[in-house]
């Protein structure tokens, strides 16, 4: 479940939150090894530019997005995925957003905040915001959309540390939220896009929760809901009451479309079928730097790629030998040339280097590949003959299994792949049947929703699990981080969970998750939110 | 005639009845326990018995079968599918007539493309037309389609942009899936044509037709043609099943909302529901089409009456 | 003016001629006289027997370890270093192809061979016994033909996952039923002949029948189905490949590698380029050589 959380808070709601992580960490192209005009531009329309847009067309932008979600507002029924989380993004609106590139929480549909105490944060909202059906937003639909979503939380983690009990309407539009943990980042988990403002007269007008999940003519954002043919696309038109003008939608309609191949998502924008191409794994998109038919762009994914053991009470990943095996056998330089394409180093810590609160906790030379070391330690352990190892993961990791595959084989270690997509990924990991689990986590701030990837449950449930390894100890250590003053006394709690990780080996890091979008070459405005998730109304194509 | 029409459609009931064993034979190998997958794995354990005694998961094998086979029958009941809880048999059907339409529009192609280069070679005999016809409907045989796909995409629609790449929005996007399928099943049909066309040439009426000076233009139209014809029309039915084959793998490649996407979709997220009711569903379907191309090729020439039912005893009659 | 005496008939008439000739000949050798005279397949024959010398000395013939992987040789175009260049973890792809035909061919003729173990012998079963037992036998291939070849093949390796023995059943029993259906065929059409029935009035055994007289006789046949069903498994592997139920990486079958390449289409068209080329020239090699058994074996079908 932990995992479904993570992967859940992050798609559903990020509105624009996910701003700070993203920006602190947006590579430029420039650091890739191969350098174009093309590219060049795609990192200076990315990088610290104010997307302020006041100029409107009457264009429609296609993205081809890899997977057909299955619902457009994940969090009315509990769901989250990615792809999901990219359309709802910009059908709702939230509270507070995260400057793409400060990664400072500011205002937007809430004009200031302030803390009450520990657990009641109370909001001053705009008089000026309008839902679809143009009713004005009041305080009164804060709180029906905080308490939906504590009681709709399912797979979706946000939802979970809201207190609905604490909500309070003191007039139209001031309002008190109430939390159940104590964390001074929780305001960061307002900017994803789960938490984006809707109305209880939408919803019934929709018909319900789950008629409004497939076709959400809810929200205030800068886009509106228009169509979706399962199977097909999915249409939404701009938004010409949103109340922010200066921010508004350039294209008119956004249409999303579905291609599971990358290869055919790139082969669209070249043929101009498509404006943007999202996900493409790096290693690929790097051989597109050189192409003049598109704009290639790599961007931070907030997350760093590990690889967590299956600590059940079962062979042969309990025995530590094994696991420092692992570690051993593998070439962490190579994976993560591999991985980025050229553009990171490998990962000295479990977070992301770019976290203000990121410890590099282990050296590059104790984490040099040593093949010998690997097999005398499988020796010890009683795998002198070599052993099979079952590895679940996510596709977007596709060439990483390969690398893994050949490094592991040359000590004796068969690894076995099974990439499925995330809901089923999510559901393998939390059964415990695989040895590990590849994964990358998305931490980029100390809100309690990022970390559930470890809350109580999931540890137990997801990997850790077994006699030896409770969940209480690790739990701890990150609840000391979650309540941490600043990043600076964050970081000495960091310093203590990664000890535990390291003391026993118990997970791997491997290298920053990288991701990739290709745009036609004269559309700009190419910006994530949250933990890489495209913000398709920021798009914009230069006259 | 009717008699045996009547005939056709009972056996279907058999055959059925055996397609859908094989599936549940299948349903009973996939991994992982449907009531756990439903409820998550958050469920605690009572409520998992409860949904597998709600499911019948617990009931003895013959059981379990009896009341699959009634649930489609009654219910229309193919399962539900894991990822959206809907019926596999209403997220399907949608998808079956942009399916049906490439698979068909691939056979016109393959047929038409495949016919008219058997008359070439037949006619052409043993020169090096009937040579190059071989090596170039060999050469779509021997190429994996999405191969083909890929490529073509590449130059219509990356290069010179006159079709799109993907989807079908616009009717254009139909035309380079069929092609691909099409493509592929050319040689079949180009070698039934041709040896067809040959024997046809040599049987006595065609001997007759030339002994009775008629020109050899005429002899083909009006003798050879329509009676070579027979067994090309009757291979189509046996193409029907490749062409959906080949449909599943290029709507992936292309995009298309069809069941084979759907198929391959849910095998990637593991929906076993959807993967194994959907190949029960496509099965159901080109079985009743295949014996409506049958039973229609029957009413416009009682000569066709294939050997299904009565071919075996028949020749073993012969035999013994 | 018709022609009355066409070149076929010219044909049709020496081999009459020959056929009347006291000559002491088996079929086997009539149809290698057939097929040596058959360009197109005798270029398939080498080709596929070069194809299977490759296979068994991949390991000399390889420059490379098809799993080693370079870093600083990532993505190179086809160079004197790397034949076909080498792929996006600067793995050579020569090498890779050429492993693969050990893989793709073996695992090819396991299909195949699993495939007329099985149906193959039903399919003789149920020629040879007749009434109640054939019907069984052909309506239980029905029920399997009724499912589209890739999709059967498709929904046993998704339930029973990805590996060589499930790849090599689902393409068994995709295939069982067309097998079944030919040979049936076959033993059908030998049973009807004189010589046959004259055994049966002497009373020749059942077993030694059915070895002696029947297999041999209906042995070009199934040699037919037998190659062309070679070419069938592979381009069925490639496409279960591509859909994501195929071998799991990082086995070099064609089908794989193709699947790899196929991302850098646009940009390094010779990694799809040359494992698309083996595939078709394997298939387009088995396909003539089908070709010219069928006419060698089975002239009447010409």
């Amino acid at each position: 479940m932990k995992l479904k959380k993570v992967l859940g808070a992050g798609l559903a709601v990020a509105m624009a939150f996910s701003v700070v992580a993203c920006g602190s960490s947006e590579k430029e192209t420039g650091s890739a090894p191969a350098k174009t005009a093309g590219s060049k531009a795609a990192t200076e329309n990315t990088a610290n530019v104010d997307l302020v847009n006041k100029v409107k067309s009457d264009e429609t932008l296609v993205v081809a997005l890899a997977s057909e979600p299955s619902s457009l507002a994940p969090t009315l029924v509990g769901e989250s995925e990615n792809e999901s989380s990219i359309i709802s993004g910009a059908i709702l609106d939230t509270l507070v957003s995260q400057n793409q590139f400060t990664g400072v929480v500011e205002p937007n549909i809430a004009t200031k905040w302030e803390w009450l105490d520990d657990y009641r944060l109370q909001f001053t909202l705009r008089d000026d915001v309008t839902f679809t059906d143009g009713s004005l937003l009041t305080a009164e639909d804060v709180v029906y959309t905080f308490e939906t979503l504590a009681s709709q939380s399912g797979n979706n983690d946000g939802g979970k540390f809201l207190d609905p009990s604490k909500n309070e309407v003191v007039d139209d539009h001031t309002v008190i939220l109430g939390f159940n943990t104590v964390a001074p980042d929780l305001v960061t988990m307002l900017t994803w896009t789960p938490f984006g403002i809707f109305s209880e007269d939408e919803v019934e007008a929709c018909g319900g929760f789950d008629k409004a999940a497939d076709s959400p003519v809810i929200g205030s954002g800068k886009y509106r809901f228009k169509e979706w043919v399962q199977g097909q696309y999915v249409v939404l038109e701009r938004n010409d009451n949103y109340w922010n003008q200066d921010y508004a939608g350039y294209f008119k309609e956004i249409k999303f479309t579905f291609t599971q191949d990358p290869a055919a998502r790139e082969m669209a924008v070249e043929a101009g079928d498509a404006g943007v191409a999202y996900e493409i794994p790096v290693a690929q998109a790097s051989t597109y730097v050189n192409n003049q038919n598109v704009k290639t762009s790599f961007y931070s994914f907030g997350q760093v790629y590990h690889i967590w053991m299956n600590m059940r009470d079962s062979e042969p990943m309990k025995n530590v030998k094994v696991r420092e095996a692992l570690d051993k056998a593998l070439d962490y330089d190579a994976i993560a040339a591999y991985a980025t394409g050229g553009q990171a180093k490998q990962s000295l810590g479990y977070i992301d280097a770019d976290v203000p609160f990121a410890v590099d906790y282990y050296t590059e030379d104790e984490r040099k590949q040593d093949v010998g070391g690997a097999k005398a330690l499988l020796e010890e352990a009683g795998y002198g003959d070599g052993l099979t190892i079952s590895c679940l993961g996510t596709p977007d990791a596709e060439g990483l299994y390969t690398v893994m595959q050949a490094q592991l084989a040359q000590a004796g270690i068969t690894l076995e792949i099974n990439s499925v997509d995330i809901p089923t990924f999510v559901q393998g990991a939390n059964g415990g049947d695989y040895d590990i689990i590849l994964v990358g986590e998305y931490l980029d701030s100390r809100n309690p929703s990022a970390w559930v990837f470890f809350d109580e449950n999931s540890i137990n449930t997801f990997c850790i699990g077994g006699d030896k390894y409770t969940s209480d100890e690790i739990w701890s250590a990150i609840q000391e981080v979650i309540k941490a003053e600043d990043n600076e006394a964050a970081k000495e709690k960091v310093a203590a969970l990664e000890e535990i990780f390291k003391r026993d080996t118990l997970v791997l890091n491997l290298c920053p998750e990288l991701r990739s979008a290709i745009t036609q070459p004269d559309i700009y405005g190419l910006a994530t939110r949250e933990r890489g998730y495209i913000d398709v109304t920021s798009f914009y194509r230069e006259q | 005639m009717i008699k045996y029409i009547i005939k056709r459609i009972v056996y279907l009931i058999p055959i059925m009845l055996g397609v859908s064993a094989i599936i549940f034979a299948l349903k009973t190998f996939t991994p992982g326990d449907p009531a756990r997958i439903i409820l998550g794995n958050d469920a605690p354990q009572e409520q998992v018995d409860a949904k597998r005694e709600e499911l019948g998961l617990n009931d003895p094998v013959v059981v379990q079968y009896f009341n699959y086979i009634k649930g489609i029958v009654t219910k229309g009941d193919f399962g539900d599918s894991y990822r959206t809880g809907n019926p596999v048999l209403s997220e399907i059907l949608p998808r079956l007539k942009t399916s049906g339409l490439i698979t068909l529009g691939a056979v016109a192609i393959g047929a038409v493309i495949g016919i008219i280069l058997g008359i070439v070679s037949a006619l052409k005999k043993y020169t090096w037309i009937d040579s190059l016809v071989l090596v170039v409907s060999m050469f779509f045989q021997s190429v994996p389609e999405f191969v083909v796909g890929l490529v073509l995409i590449f130059i219509f629609a990356v290069t010179y942009h006159i079709l799109p790449s993907s989807g079908i929005e616009s009717a254009k996007g139909y035309i380079l899936p069929m092609m691909c399928i099409g493509l592929s099943s050319v040689a079949s049909y180009t070698r039934i044509t041709r040896s067809s066309m040959l024997e046809v040439l040599s049987e006595d009426y065609i001997r007759t037709a030339r002994a009775k000076g008629q020109t050899e233009r005429n002899i083909t139209k009006r003798h050879a043609l329509r009676n070579a014809m027979i067994p090309v029309a009757q291979s189509i039915g046996t193409n029907l099943g490749n062409s959906i084959g080949g449909a599943m793998v290029l709507e992936t490649v292309f995009g298309i909302p069809g069941v084979g996407k759907y198929i391959t979709d849910s095998i990637t997220q593991r929906n076993y529901p959807s993967v194994l009711g959907g190949a029960l569903i496509i099965a159901i379907v080109l079985t009743v089409i295949n014996l409506l191309v049958d039973i229609s090729f029957i009413l416009i020439d009682p000569r066709l009456k294939t050997t299904i039912i009565s071919g075996g005893k028949k020749k073993l009659k012969k035999a013994a | 003016m018709a022609k009355l005496y066409t070149p076929e008939m010219e044909k049709i008439a020496k081999k009459k001629a020959k056929r009347n000739k006291p000559v002491k000949s088996t079929p086997a050798f009539e149809a290698w006289k057939r097929f040596r005279r058959n360009k197109t397949a005798i270029v398939g024959l080498i080709v596929v027997g070069i194809l299977i010398l490759v296979a068994i000395f991949a390991n000399f013939i390889a420059p490379y370890d098809y799993q080693s992987q370079d870093y600083l040789a990532m993505m190179q175009p086809p160079s004197s270093a790397h034949l076909f260049g080498t792929d996006q973890f600067g793995r050579d792809i020569f090498s890779r192809c050429v492993y693969g035909a050990r893989y793709s061919l073996f695992i090819a003729l396991f299909c195949t061979i699993a495939a007329l173990l099985s149906g193959g012998l039903l399919g003789i079963i149920a020629g040879y016994c007749g009434g109640v037992v054939d019907t069984v036998i052909m309506r239980i291939m029905d029920v399997f033909q009724s499912i589209p070849m890739i999709m059967m093949a498709m929904c046993i390796v998704s339930v029973l996952g990805n590996g060589i023995p499930q790849l090599v059943a689902a393409v068994m029993f995709a295939s069982m039923p067309t097998m079944a259906r030919n040979n049936r065929a076959a033993i059908l059409r030998v049973r009807g002949c004189d010589y046959i029935e004259s055994s049966e009035a002497i009373g020749v055994g059942q077993m030694k029948m059915i070895f002696k007289h029947m297999i041999p006789n209906a042995a070009g046949v199934m040699i037919i189905y037998f190659v062309g069903f070679l070419a069938v498994s592979i381009m069925m592997m490639s496409a279960m490949s591509y859909i994501g139920v195929g071998l799991a990486a990082p086995t070099p079958e064609w089908g794989l590698i193709l699947n790899d390449g196929k991302a850098y289409l646009t940009s390094s068209p010779y990694m799809m380029f040359f494992p698309a080329l083996m595939i078709m020239v394997t298939c387009f090699a088995f396909n003539l050589l089908g070709d010219g058994l069928r006419d060698a074996f089975d002239p009447k079908s010409k």
